[in-house]
């Protein structure tokens, strides 16, 4: 399966919400230095189509329903680190466990990706932190 | 491994099938296929192991995380059970099976549940505890197996060896099938180091070795009968990077087919190709050993990304039905199980390198099922029991305890309803007035047993206690599908002495 350019973009987003740049001064880079879309990329071409469907639907929902969990007047997209974070915790913290699950299933995949690149594993203290990027991770996008 | 004697989808390319016979059809090499062909091909019969992942070397294995998933795990590490909650079931899916990506950990058979499948299930015969130590200690030898030394544990073990010692209960080091282990805690991974005697470095290649074929990548869909005997397993060859089916394959049998795909392979197998149905109970009676994990944290440095990768246990509890061990998890994976989003995130993982992860095991009295899908998908249906949720309960309660005991300053109990980070074990207090509800919990399920249970009576069981199918001559199956209940503690091992001593009963047939 492959996201839409779209649904890329708001995963991306809310992967960069749950591990956020300069968030620590041991870890600088956040998941937008990473090169996650290629990761998610490949999670989608090779895992089974239901549970990606889930991540699909993780995506939708995260990325619109802030009006109806935090209050706001905006998507995803629009709204300030802190709000995103929020709206997160909030999900995260809901009554309903399938809404509950839904960060939970990308924090999960997107730190597969992130903390499998050597720059994080070294700047958490990892020994042996791994030598070179993941297969998926080969390219100039790498931190 | 004698590579002219291993043949993947990339060997038969082009081919327009596949075929070729032996005295014995072996589907799957994980403990139980392997131990069986190990077992066969060394009393000199010709067998062809035939399995469904593929063939990762050691030297391919892949250090991050989602590069083992993809290529070594079930569905890539996305197998679920559906019930109340979204359970994730791991297994292996390569040369090797599970033993590829398991910790390694061996038990040997209890007596107490040997008993009872002896006085409840009527098991007798060539399952006896004489006949598994014969077996265990042939084993040992072959596998290695011995408590991981001191000098490579780790921090992880050491500390829940000081708190099961502070708190008083009896623990110890695990034995496990690992020869001069480096403590690179990738056991989950796949050894990088081949120190894990895993069946992909030990039996296969023995097997191989003494005349076996072995065929990766090749997918059973059927087993042939022919005259009321299993006479050929036929299937296709499947690409593991791209999933495309390139060559089919008919694989003849002169003497016997053995299903050793697992719990939740077997039954499938078996219901696609309409045999065992007898007693409808193909499929039926799934158990597995749920459990979950508990986060510590500590003022030291704990490092879990170094040391065996599960060193250490405790089976003190194990009457209640449970059993703790260390679970020394990569970094990437073991971070998802931290609170919180964010900055607060970022922080926690800022200090992954002062954190403990110990898990609870439960010997459920769940019961679930196995099926195909209308699509095609494995469907497995299974939910804890209340008493499996209040056990599981006890159980992390008393991992915070050791927790504590061992120096934490804090814990993360992972648990909805209670706070994301607790700092003394009177916040377990409000354990007691949660729900028994699963889906409070973010659980795991490995191990599983009885979707083709062995018996005396065809009208209640699948298999014979000779682990023949009962209505088909010449098919045995060898994995745990045939236990009727789980066992408390880690099956590998029980399943090679079992699997051993059904191949030695055909041998000799």
């Amino acid at each position: 399966m492959k996201l839409l350019a779209l649904e890329m973009r708001w995963l991306l987003a809310i992967a960069d919400a749950i591990l956020p740049s300069d968030a620590h001064e041991r870890l600088p880079d956040g998941a937008s230095a990473a090169p996650m879309a290629e990761f998610f990329d490949d999670v989608l071409v090779r895992s089974p189509l239901r549970p990606m469907l889930g991540l699909r639907a993780a995506i939708w929902a995260i990325t619109l329903s802030p009006p109806l969990v935090i209050r706001s007047s905006r998507f995803f997209g629009g709204l300030s680190p802190e709000e995103r974070v929020r709206h997160l915790a909030t999900l995260g913290a809901s009554e309903i466990y399938l809404l509950r699950e839904l960060p939970v299933l990308i924090k999960t995949l997107a730190l597969m990706g992130y903390g499998a690149m050597p720059d994080v594993q070294r700047a958490v203290g990892v020994e042996p932190a791994v030598s070179q990027p993941p297969v998926w991770a080969r390219s100039e996008h790498a931190p | 491994m004698i590579r002219e004697r291993v043949f993947t989808a990339a060997d038969v390319s082009g081919r327009s099938a596949v075929e070729d016979s032996a005295d014995v059809v072996i589907i799957g090499s994980g403990c139980a296929g392997a131990t069986a062909a190990r077992v066969l091909s060394e009393c000199g019969l010709d067998v062809i192991v035939v399995e469904e992942g593929p063939w990762v070397k050691p030297a391919e294995r892949q250090h991050d995380t989602w590069g083992s998933f993809r290529r070594s795990w079930r569905d890539c590490g996305f197998q679920v059970a559906e019930g109340r909650s979204l359970l994730p079931v791991i297994q292996g899916r390569c040369v090797g099976g599970s033993t590829a990506v398991n910790g390694a950990i061996v038990h040997r058979m209890p007596e107490k549940v040997l008993h009872h499948w002896k006085s409840e299930f009527g098991i007798d015969g060539m399952i006896t505890m004489d006949a598994l130590e014969r077996i265990y200690a042939r084993l040992d030898d072959e596998l290695g197996v011995g408590a991981g030394p001191d000098a490579v544990l780790g921090r992880n073990n050491e500390l829940m060896r000081k708190g099961c010692d502070a708190v008083g209960i009896t623990s110890n080091v695990i034995r496990r099938n690992v020869r001069d282990c480096e403590g690179s805690a990738h056991c989950l991974q796949g050894c990088p180091n081949a120190r894990k005697q895993s069946m992909d470095v030990t039996y296969l290649p023995r097997a191989v070795a003494a005349g076996a074929r072995l065929y990766a990548d090749a997918r059973a869909d059927r087993l042939v009968v022919e005259r009321g005997r299993a006479a050929a397993v036929t299937g296709m060859f499947v690409d593991d990077e791209n999933g495309r089916v390139r060559t089919g394959f008919t694989m003849r049998a002169r003497r016997a087919v053995i299903v050793a795909a697992s719990a939740i392979q077997t039954p499938l197998l078996l219901q696609a190709s309409g045999v065992g149905r007898i007693s409808g109970m193909v499929g039926q009676r799934l158990q597995m050993h749920p459990g979950a994990s508990m986060i510590g944290v500590y003022d030291e440095p704990v490092g879990i990304w170094s040391g065996i990768s599960q060193g250490y246990e405790t089976t003190h509890w194990w009457d209640e039905r449970m059993k703790m061990e260390s679970v020394g998890v990569p970094f990437e994976v073991g971070a998802a199980r931290l609170p919180g989003y964010g900055r607060e995130l970022m922080r926690r993982i800022a200090g992954f390198g002062h954190i403990s992860q110990w898990g609870v095991q439960i010997r459920s009295t769940a019961l679930g099922s196995v099926r195909r899908g209308w699509s095609g998908r494995t469907v497995i249906k299974w939910s804890w029991s209340p008493e499996d949720i209040a056990r599981l309960k006890i159980g992390l309660r008393r991992l915070a305890e050791i927790a504590f005991a061992a120096g934490a300053k804090a814990v993360y109990p992972g648990i909805h309803g209670m706070p994301e980070e607790v700092t003394g074990l009177d916040a377990f207090a409000k354990l007691d007035v949660l729900p028994d509800d699963p889906r409070l919990f973010h659980g795991i399920a490995s191990h599983m047993f009885g979707t083709a249970i062995m018996g005396r009576d065809p009208r209640t069981s699948v298999v014979g206690l000779d682990a023949r199918v009962h209505d088909v001559n010449g098919l045995f199956v060898a994995d745990s599908s045939i236990y009727p209940t789980n066992m408390g503690v880690n099956p590998a091992h029980t399943i090679c002495a079992v699997s051993w001593l059904i191949a030695e009963r055909i041998a000799g047939a």
